[in-house]
This record gives structure tokens, C-alpha cells and sequence, in this order.
């Protein structure tokens, strides 16, 4: 998959989950500027993108993701 | 930032005004502490018989009925090591003295002032007297300097309505001679019966440890020595208690003080008068299991007197 | 030395004169040393503790990074946080076996010993660099002096917050020039942490002690009213030692994590703990909840749930090895997994009923005020049975006999008209404040004002707390 692919999949994950049709993504986007990304719904954001990527990541690969940037390269990495 | 630090600076000058204000203010007080070092120091060159010790001896000798020109130097929650330092500022300074009397209890030898009930005081004594505290580390406490720190913050909402509104002082009834009464006061009669008495003692067991006897002993042993020097006469004297005190004293503790006490007059020619229980005074001579009230402690200091010319003549 | 002491007051005009004399990396080393000296005052062999278990978690970090085995690294990480797990859990209950099992195991040494003075904070500190740097967040920390002074910073051992290692070395980076603002604004945060203290907290303790020492003597209305004390204590108390340590910490050009972000307006509970204790719950969330949360992702709804709950249950026996303290964090962990699942339905349904939806933003803070009201009883009660006896005997018709429903005895509750009017008002004054500390508007306002006006709220204030200063009380959050 493109990175553009990757980011496309992964904005309609993000609006699925959350349930906001307006949310944008960009490579430095964290929890802060998005609402309802709290660390009650950020395991469902990864369990989502588990399910539609059809990866699976480590606790400590999860742990270190600091922004979508870090996430984008993260399913790039697993997705080869 | 260096200006940063003039503006502190005038910032702070009126709070520290305030303070100093506040704390000169505060020493003009009195206390039981700071009445008796201006009575000794005015009597100085009169007094011949200097009596030491806690509130037994406060509240229970009365110096005017004492032969000669006697001053109590005793304060309430006062503990050897006050006593010994006391008697070391006290003594070079009393050019007639001939005598000195020090109170031994049954907690004498077993407490201390910053582990007792009272710790408060080792302030007092450093403010008044200059006497340090035992702890190096106490040193260091802003209310071994300030009495504003001593008396709380509570007291600066109190002080700032001093500062404008003087309130009159009512002194403490302390005596000419360092007696305290005499005072007409309700005295509660169940504190002299079994259950007021056993009250005390729990207390009073609970602050005696004694991991303090070899230290409290040295005091006396010092006190004693001082004395000898200077070839003034050491007199030990036991205050009299109640039997419902007595009572409830442990034996093998109290046998244990009388026997450091014994040593100590063998080694040292002292004397020692042993008044703890008193046939001769009743139940409305005390106010408490282990105090005398001012009409007790007329009668007792006259028998102490007794006592005290009686021996000597032997 | 206690924060509201006159010998800190010195030690610290002290340190801060210090500080501003030394010049770039010095200043790390004077904080250190400033950081030890105002821990030896409370317990020296407790210092040689907290510096060998400083060294401990610095040399393992090095360890963990050379290694480039993913089982090695594991290996550490996995060693390090269960030593640093047994020593919290072996410090708090000590004193808990000897009392339970008499004799037993050199029973009588261990009644002896007492926690190390901040250790809840600076283990955490430490567990969470250490994971942060397994997680690869944060670089390993090269400068021992810096290593040291992170889990000893002394504005922030005794009762936190508990800032993230990655901000603090950051922020020591930039030692080298504070800002007079910073300094200022430092002195303004004491200045107010001391009102919450002194004015707020402390003056409704009386009432609180009362009714807490014999819930079965006071009134549903009294037990009520002591509720919502005990709450605005806490809250005043801790907030207010908050502000003064990161107000210290400001002085040095170190700012801490923010604990408290007006708690009682929250709309639920999940907001409430955002915004109560904020450095711990994060602190817990980072830590515990996403990895527990993660690795149980397969079980959906109940892992959700256990995660939740044993993560509020770690927040309660934080604070100690109590019962009360156990209850209280699972009480929470009911309300959040309760809360949690339901979210999304209550939503919906306001969603399409505006009017209700209204009504809601005023309903939802003062339910889950009084949700949390609830869990505080059990949080201050001296035994279970105790709060169990208060929280029912809350409920009108269940309490003791003789006692009317609305009953207000202020002399019971050892307070007078006065006093409720004050403590009223200064409660009051204080979360304005707290309000308008929060809108820029006026912070510059007040900024801009001309120094006379600043300098006479500044005398006024002090003027307050000295005159209401009583018998100096310790800070609930200094015995965890």
C-alpha cells in the first residue's frame, strides 16, 4: 500500500470510530488535537486498525506511537 | 533579575517592618521564664538559699518561710538538664550562696523536655535563659529565635490587634521570691482521688523512659560537683505526694532513684530529705495527686525548715 | 522541614539566591544538592536509600540500551519494575503485616518501619522513566546529576505532582536563563497555594474530624454537609500544596505538571478523573491502563471493563494498604466501567432531546459531584464499618435514633455562624480564582494592572492567611 492509501484507510477508520465526519489527519496529528481521542477510545482506534489493515502490533510498538505520523509508518512497516 | 530582586526587597521591608514590630511587641511579654531571671538577677547579691526543680517544688516552696533569704528557681515541666543548667548560670552569680535545694521525683530521672509532654519550653529556656536545647538539630528551629515564631502564626491575627488596641497584661501570680500563689483557685476534688492520681501517673509513665537515667544522672552528678567546688551546701528534697500517687508508683523504679540519689550524697556530703509521703499533711493541703495548693505548701516549707536547721545542727 | 515553616522559607530565599549566582550547568548541581539537603532534614538513611535506588534505575537504563536483544532488553525492564514494585509494596505494608501477624518473620522490626518519605512519588517517577525509555519515548539519561535530581526534586518529593521525565529534562536543558516572569509568577502560585491551605482547607477540618469521629451521633443533613466539606478539604489541601510546589519549582525555572483543573465541574465521571489528581491518573493511564488495556483488546467489553477497574483500584491503594482506600478506588472503577459503557447511549440520547440536554449540563457536575462525595467518605472514613455507618446513616429515616432528619447542631460540628460564613467565602474566592487563573483575559488583566494595585491584593492576601494561620496541619497528601 501507497502512503497516501494508508492515510486514506486510516482517516475513514479514525471518523468511523470517533464518529466525526470532519476529522483530518496529518503526519504530525496526536490525541490532543482531535476530540473524543482519549485513552479510553485510543485502544479502539488500534484495535479498528488492527481489524481493517489486518495487522497486529506489540504492546511496546503501540506504547511508542507518539503522533499519526508514527502510526502511518508503523502499518506501513507491518503491511509488507 | 537584579532588579527583579530591588523589587522583593521593597516588597518585603513592610512585612519585615511589621514582623519586627510584632516580635518586639511580643517580647515585652512575660513569662514565668523571663519574671524569675529578672528576679534572680535583681536578688542576686542577697540570696543564700536557691531552691531547683518542677512544678512540685513551684507551686509547693514557699521561700519567705524558709530561714535566711531563699529564692525559688523551680518551673513547671523543668527536667535536670534545666536544672544543671541552671544551677551552672545561677551559682557564679550569687555571691552569698550557702545552699542549694534540688527537687528529685519520681520521674527525675527518667524524662526530658523535648520528649515529654511539654517541648514547647525548650524555647522558653533558649529565648529567656540562652540555655540550648539538647538536640544539635532543635538548633536550627525558627522558634528558638523568634518569639512570633514561638507563638504561633495564630498570633500574628492576635498581635496586629495588639499593636492597635493594647489589651492590659495580667502577670503571671508569681511572688517576689519566685512562688507561684498565692492563688485563690477551684480546686477540682477529684484530682487527688484514685482515678485524678491515675491519670497522672499514666502520664507520667508514659514520657519516663529509661534509656534517660545515665544521662539525668550525669546532670546531678555534675550539679553536685559544682557545688562541692564551691564548697555550697547540696540538700536533695523529695516533695510530698499523695498516698493515691505513691500508690500507683512503681517500687523497683523509685528504689532505683533513691539509691542513685544515696550514692550521690555519700560521694558528694550531701544531704537528702525525703518527704514523699508526709503524715503531717492532709488531703486539703493539695491540689493535686502530685501538687501542693498554697496552704499545703506553707505548712510543708515550714517543715522543710525545720528540717533542714535540724540536720544542720548535728 | 514542612513547606509552611520559616526555616524554609530561609532555606529556600537561601537556594534561591544560590541558584541565580551559579551559572549554566552549575545550577543542575545546586538543585541537587538543595533537593538531598531538604531530604536529609527529614530522614538521612532514607536519603542513602533514594540515592541507591537512583543509581540502580540510571545504571539499568544504560544497561537496557547497549543491549540490542529484544528478550534482553525485555529482561531488564521487566527486573527493574518489579524490584521497583516490591520495594513501594514492601515499604507500605510492613508495618501492615507486623500488625496481623505478631511475632511472625521479626514481626517487631518490621512495626518499625515507616515508608521513606515520598517514595510512592519518586518510585513512580522512576518506573515511568524507565518504561518510557523501553518504549524508546525518551533518550536514556547520560548525566548522572540530572538522573539524580529527577526523582528528588524537592518541591516535588512530598507530594508530587509526578512530572514525566522526558518534560523535566527538557526543561533542565534550558536551566540556563530563567525568566523573571517565571520567578514571579512562581511566588503568585505560592502565594495562592498557601490561601487554599491555610484559609480554605484548614478551617474545614473541624468539621470534618467531628462527624467523622462519630457518624452515628449526627444528623443525615450534618453527615451531608461533612461530606461536602471533606471534599472541598481535599480538594483545597491538595491543589493548594500542588500550587506551591510547582509555584517553588517555577523560582528555579522548572514547571510542573498541572494536578487539578476545576474537578467539580466535570460532566462525568471519566472527566472528573481528568481533571482530579491529574499527574497520578495520567500517570496510571500511561502506565498501567493502555498496556493492561491493550493486551486484553481481545475480550472486548470485559477487557475494557477489568482494565478500568483495576486501574482505579491501583489509584486507590496508591494512597496506602487500607481497606477504605481499596473500596474507594473500586467504588471509582464501578463508577467509571459503569460510566464507560454507557457513554455512548447517553449521548445518543440527549442528542435528540435539546431541552434534556440542557438540563443535563447542570445535572451531570453536581451527580457526579455527589458521586464523588460519596467515594470521599470512604476515602477519609477511619475504618470500613465506620464509612459504612456514615454513608447510611446519610439517608433520612436511617439515622441514629433521636436525631432529626435536618438537624444542624453547629456546636457538634465544632464550628460557629461566623466560621461557615468565612469558610463559605474563601472557598468561594478560591475557585474564582482558580476560574480566572485559567482564562488568559485576566492573567493580563491582572499583569497589566499598576504595582500599587498588585502589590495591595499581594499585602491583603498575606494579611488573610497570616490571621488565619492555626496550629500548622500537616498536608494530607505529604503521609503517601
Amino acid at each position: 500500500m501507497t502512503d497516501a492509501e494508508i492515510k486514506q484507510k486510516l482517516t475513514e477508520i479514525f471518523r468511523s470510530v470517533l464518529d466525526n465526519d470532519s476529522i483530518e489527519l496529518t503526519e504530525t496529528t496526536t490525541a490532543k488535537d482531535i476530540e473524543g481521542w482519549d485513552s479510553l477510545t485510543h485502544v479502539d482506534l488500534i484495535v479498528a486498525v488492527e481489524k481493517g489493515f489486518k495487522v497486529s502490533f506489540t504492546t511496546k510498538q503501540v506504547m511508542a506511537l507518539q503522533s499519526v505520523g508514527d502510526l502511518m509508518r508503523l502499518i506501513a512497516s507491518r503491511c509488507t | 533579575m537584579s532588579r527583579l530582586a530591588v523589587r522583593l526587597l521593597l516588597f518585603s521591608l513592610p512585612i519585615l517592618l511589621v514582623c519586627a514590630a510584632l516580635e518586639f511587641r511580643a517580647r515585652q511579654v512575660p513569662n514565668s521564664y523571663s519574671v524569675k531571671r529578672r528576679q534572680v538577677e535583681s536578688l542576686a547579691n542577697d540570696i543564700d538559699t536557691l531552691f531547683i526543680g518542677s512544678s512540685s517544688g513551684y507551686y509547693g516552696i514557699v521561700p519567705k518561710h524558709l530561714s535566711g533569704f531563699a529564692y525559688n528557681l523551680a518551673d513547671a515541666g523543668e527536667t535536670l538538664y534545666y536544672d544543671d543548667a541552671l544551677a551552672t548560670m545561677a551559682v557564679p552569680k550569687l555571691p552569698k550562696l550557702k545552699r542549694v535545694l534540688v527537687q528529685i521525683q519520681y520521674i527525675s530521672l527518667y524524662i526530658s523536655v523535648e520528649d515529654g509532654p511539654e517541648p514547647w519550653r525548650m524555647y522558653y529556656y533558649q529565648q529567656e535563659w540562652g540555655i540550648p536545647p539538647v538536640k544539635a538539630r532543635d538548633r536550627l528551629d525558627a522558634r528558638m529565635f523568634s518569639r512570633v515564631a514561638l507563638n504561633g502564626a495564630a498570633s500574628l491575627g492576635t498581635a496586629l490587634g495588639g499593636l492597635l488596641r493594647p489589651e492590659p497584661y495580667v502577670p503571671d501570680p508569681i511572688d517576689d521570691r519566685g512562688w507561684w500563689g498565692p492563688v485563690h483557685e477551684e480546686i477540682d476534688p477529684e484530682a487527688i482521688n484514685p482515678a485524678g492520681a491515675k491519670a497522672t501517673l499514666d502520664r507520667h509513665h508514659l514520657y519516663m523512659k529509661a534509656a534517660l537515667e545515665p544521662e539525668n544522672t550525669a546532670y546531678l552528678e555534675h550539679i553536685a560537683s559544682l557545688l562541692r567546688g564551691r564548697n555550697i551546701e547540696l540538700v536533695f528534697v523529695t516533695m510530698p505526694v499523695w498516698h493515691t500517687y505513691s500508690d500507683g508508683m512503681n517500687k523497683d523504679t523509685w528504689a532505683r532513684t533513691q539509691t542513685v540519689v544515696e550514692d550521690l550524697c555519700k560521694k558528694y556530703n550531701a544531704r537528702y530529705l525525703n518527704f514523699l509521703i508526709c503524715p503531717q499533711l492532709q488531703a486539703g493541703d493539695f491540689k493535686d495527686a502530685d501538687h501542693l495548693n498554697p496552704q499545703g505548701a506553707v505548712k510543708f516549707t515550714q517543715m522543710l525548715d525545720g528540717a533542714l536547721s535540724h540536720s544542720a545542727t548535728e | 522541614m514542612s513547606f509552611l515553616s520559616l526555616e524554609f522559607a530561609v532555606f529556600l530565599a537561601l537556594g534561591a539566591l544560590v541558584f541565580q549566582l551559579a551559572r549554566g550547568q552549575s545550577r543542575r548541581l545546586v538543585l541537587l544538592l538543595l533537593s538531598y539537603a531538604f531530604y536529609l532534614t527529614w530522614n538521612p538513611r532514607q536519603a542513602v536509600l533514594l540515592l541507591g535506588i537512583t543509581a540502580a534505575v540510571y545504571y539499568t537504563a544504560r544497561a537496557m540500551e547497549r543491549t540490542s536483544s529484544a528478550r534482553g532488553r525485555f529482561g531488564f525492564i521487566a527486573l527493574a519494575v518489579s524490584s521497583l514494585l516490591l520495594v513501594l509494596v514492601f515499604f507500605k505494608c510492613a508495618g501492615l503485616f507486623a500488625r496481623y501477624f505478631p511475632g511472625r518473620g521479626g514481626g517487631d522490626a518490621l512495626a518499625d518501619i515507616v515508608a521513606p518519605i515520598g517514595l510512592s512519588y519518586y518510585l513512580f517517577k522512576l518506573m515511568g522513566y524507565l518504561l518510557d525509555v523501553y518504549w524508546e519515548k525518551i533518550p536514556v539519561q547520560r548525566n548522572f546529576v540530572s538522573m539524580a535530581l529527577y526523582p528528588a526534586f524537592f518541591p516535588q518529593i512530598l507530594s508530587g505532582p509526578i512530572q514525566r521525565a522526558g518534560d523535566f529534562f527538557t526543561q533542565l536543558e534550558k536551566l540556563g536563563n530563567p525568566l523573571p516572569d517565571d520567578f514571579v509568577a512562581g511566588l503568585r502560585r505560592i502565594l495562592f497555594g498557601m490561601f487554599k491551605k491555610v484559609v480554605v482547607a484548614d478551617h474545614l477540618s473541624a468539621m470534618v474530624d467531628a462527624v467523622h469521629a462519630n457518624p452515628a451521633g449526627f444528623s443525615p443533613l450534618e453527615l451531608l454537609f461533612g461530606g461536602y466539606c471533606f471534599a472541598f478539604q481535599i480538594y483545597a489541601d491538595f491543589s493548594g500544596v500542588t500550587d506551591i510546589a510547582i509555584g517553588i519549582g517555577l523560582l528555579f525555572g522548572i514547571k510542573g505538571p498541572e494536578n487539578f483543573n476545576m474537578p467539580f465541574f466535570a460532566r462525568n465521571i471519566q472527566e472528573f478523573w481528568r481533571r482530579w489528581h491529574m499527574s497520578l491518573t495520567s500517570w496510571l493511564t500511561d502506565y498501567l491502563f493502555m498496556p493492561l488495556r491493550f493486551s486484553l483488546r481481545g475480550f472486548g467489553m470485559v477487557g475494557l471493563s477489568a482494565a478500568i477497574f483495576v486501574t482505579m483500584v491501583a489509584v486507590g491503594i496508591w494512597h496506602g494498604p487500607r481497606m477504605t482506600y481499596a473500596v474507594f478506588g473500586a467504588l471509582n472503577g464501578f463508577y467509571m466501567v459503569v460510566s464507560a459503557l454507557t457513554l455512548k447511549k447517553r449521548n445518543d440520547y440527549f442528542q435528540k432531546r435539546p431541552l434534556l440536554a440542557r438540563l443535563r449540563m447542570v445535572a451531570g457536575p453536581l451527580l457526579t459531584f455527589h458521586l464523588m462525595v460519596v467515594a470521599l467518605i470512604l476515602f477519609r472514613a477511619n475504618s470500613l464499618p465506620s464509612a459504612w455507618l456514615y454513608i447510611t446513616h446519610i439517608i433520612p429515616g436511617f439515622q441514629s435514633a433521636g436525631i432529626s432528619a435536618l438537624r444542624f447542631d453547629r456546636a457538634l460540628l465544632h464550628t460557629r455562624q461566623i466560621a461557615l460564613v468565612l469558610a463559605a467565602a474563601s472557598y468561594a474566592a478560591m475557585e474564582s480564582m482558580n476560574w480566572a487563573a485559567r482564562q488568559n483575559v485576566w492573567a493580563v488583566r491582572f499583569a497589566s494592572a499598576p504595582w500599587f494595585v498588585r502589590w495591595t491584593a499581594y499585602y491583603v492576601v498575606i494579611l488573610i492567611i497570616a490571621c488565619s494561620a492555626q496550629e500548622t496541619r500537616t498536608f494530607i497528601y505529604a503521609q503517601f
